[in-house]
């Protein structure tokens, strides 16, 4: 076998769902938890093809490389379950700070892109700056953060307001 | 993507030929729509071409496009369940009256439970109150909330006093149970369970001395200068008791049902293991080799 002694791929192409091939390192993408399994299903002679990704367009996917090329160095997330109970920091480091500051349609399809490219880490940085955004506001502060209509009646929502008095002292 | 509409010839303007029924501009859109990938370069081209006016026109529809988007109401239920994790329990409770979708988002038993019954394993005691809700899964959730809020803004439901001639050295901390010992001649223990406030004071038989006194998660043990070593299983409500040998307290531990005690007894360095459940007891003994303690079966 002629495989066993060729150099592993350096770079791989995958293909957005606007149709944009983009042409990147084999260990930043596998980053991605899903693109490194998917690799490892189809076996190094299928590399050359393109991976297909149907729910990640070209502007995210390369938000998603920039981080992967930063973080390519990181240590591989733990494994075990992620329902540990205590209430976890939302420290943020800087450069990944920097890196969120993006608009709100972005930070949603980036966690969204994570997600589905199973990339812990940047979906813990996605969660916590949305946490962060949360983290401290009023209701009506988070409707004017988000752009939310509320649609209750003030009746109906002095009434949530009045069964959840507890929650406000702080 | 192949599209239904031929490209019309535009350098003869000829367009209400092949497209009758439309405007140039509405087929300009609908073309833009229909472009596979790279809209950017097609925008790019048609930027080159703007007047000031259009620029201008351009750039207040820019300015009042926010690019919000209500990221909560918009993501799966298991990365809202996630974002919240960084919260405190409260938080979603207050922010039930966002909006509607809000309110069902985080009041839905799949959103809530994972969140605040982590704060109650199936094996804890129930909380003061809890057996009442039983029938109301959301009224428990809540309830299990506002203790855990009440206990991390330090206005918690119930607390302990613990006295302050207690000997700190003698206090013991495992699991829900917290053990005190009375600094002078202590003649019993306290022993309370942290979360259901439940005490019991331990005294000791015919008014011994307490000499030692350490917890697992199911015993409080104590030893006496009469050298009887007495367990409290607080979760049957048993004491058992087994006699030392003597002069054996000198370090006294305990895990689960086993109770250690070791001593040093003529120059040798003996080590009793009793188990409450069982009631057997084994004994090792180390003898001194060259400063060493080394063990011996005995």
């Amino acid at each position: 076998m002629s495989a066993a002694t060729e150099q592993p791929k350096q770079t791989l192409t995958v293909t957005t769902n606007d149709n944009v091939d983009i042409v990147v390192e084999r260990e930043i993408l596998e980053r991605s938890v899903l693109i490194k399994n998917m690799i490892g299903d189809v076996g190094e002679e299928q590399i050359d093809t393109a991976i297909p990704l149907p729910n990640v367009n070209e502007p995210v996917m390369k938000k998603v490389i920039e981080w992967c090329e930063h973080h390519r160095k990181d240590p591989p997330a733990p494994e075990g379950d992620d329902s540990d109970s205590r209430k976890k920091s939302t420290d943020i480091d800087e450069w990944d700070q920097k890196f969120m500051q993006v608009d709100q349609e972005m930070l949603f399809e980036i966690i969204l892109a994570a997600n589905y490219l199973d990339i812990k880490g940047l979906l813990d940085v996605g969660c916590k700056t949305v946490a962060n955004m949360i983290k401290g506001k009023s209701p009506d502060e988070i409707r004017k953060t988000f752009n939310i209509q509320n649609d209750f009646t003030p009746e109906e929502e002095d009434q949530i307001r009045r069964e959840n008095e507890w929650a406000e002292d702080r | 993507m192949p599209s239904n509409n031929p490209l019309p010839d535009l350098k003869t303007g000829n367009v209400s030929i092949t497209i009758p029924s439309r405007s140039l501009a509405e087929f300009v859109v609908e073309a833009f729509t229909n472009i596979p990938s790279r809209r950017i370069s097609a925008l790019e081209g048609i930027l080159n071409k703007l007047t000031i006016d259009e620029w201008r026109f351009l750039k207040s529809q820019v300015d009042s496009k926010t690019l919000c988007r209500d990221i909560v109401g918009s993501l799966p239920l298991e990365l809202v369940t996630q974002i919240f994790s960084y919260l405190d329990v409260a938080t979603p409770f207050r922010l039930q009256r966002v909006s509607k979708h809000w309110n069902r988002v985080l009041t839905s038993p799949d959103f809530l439970n994972p969140r605040v019954n982590s704060w109650c394993t199936p094996n804890d005691t129930p909380l003061n109150g809890e057996a009442a809700l039983q029938a109301d899964p959301y009224a428990l959730c809540t309830f299990r909330a506002q203790h855990q809020h009440r206990f991390a803004t330090a206005s918690p439901f119930g607390y302990l006093r613990i006295p302050r001639e207690i000997d700190i050295k003698n206090c013991w901390l495992c699991g829900d149970h917290i053990l005190c010992t009375p600094a002078n001649q202590p003649r019993h223990i306290d022993l309370q369970n942290l979360r259901t406030g439940k005490r019991w004071r331990i005294r000791t038989e015919g008014r011994a001395q307490i000499v030692k006194a350490v917890l697992s998660d199911q015993l409080a043990v104590y030893v006496t200068y009469h050298y009887v070593c007495y367990a409290f299983n607080f979760i049957t409500n048993e004491t058992r008791s087994f006699r030392l040998p003597k002069a054996m307290f000198d370090r006294l531990v305990c895990r689960d049902s086993l109770v250690a005690c070791s001593g040093v007894v003529q120059g040798k360095f003996h080590i009793s293991m009793w188990d409450f459940d069982t009631q057997e007891t084994k004994t090792f003994v180390l003898n001194s080799v060259e400063g060493h303690w080394a063990r011996t079966l005995q």
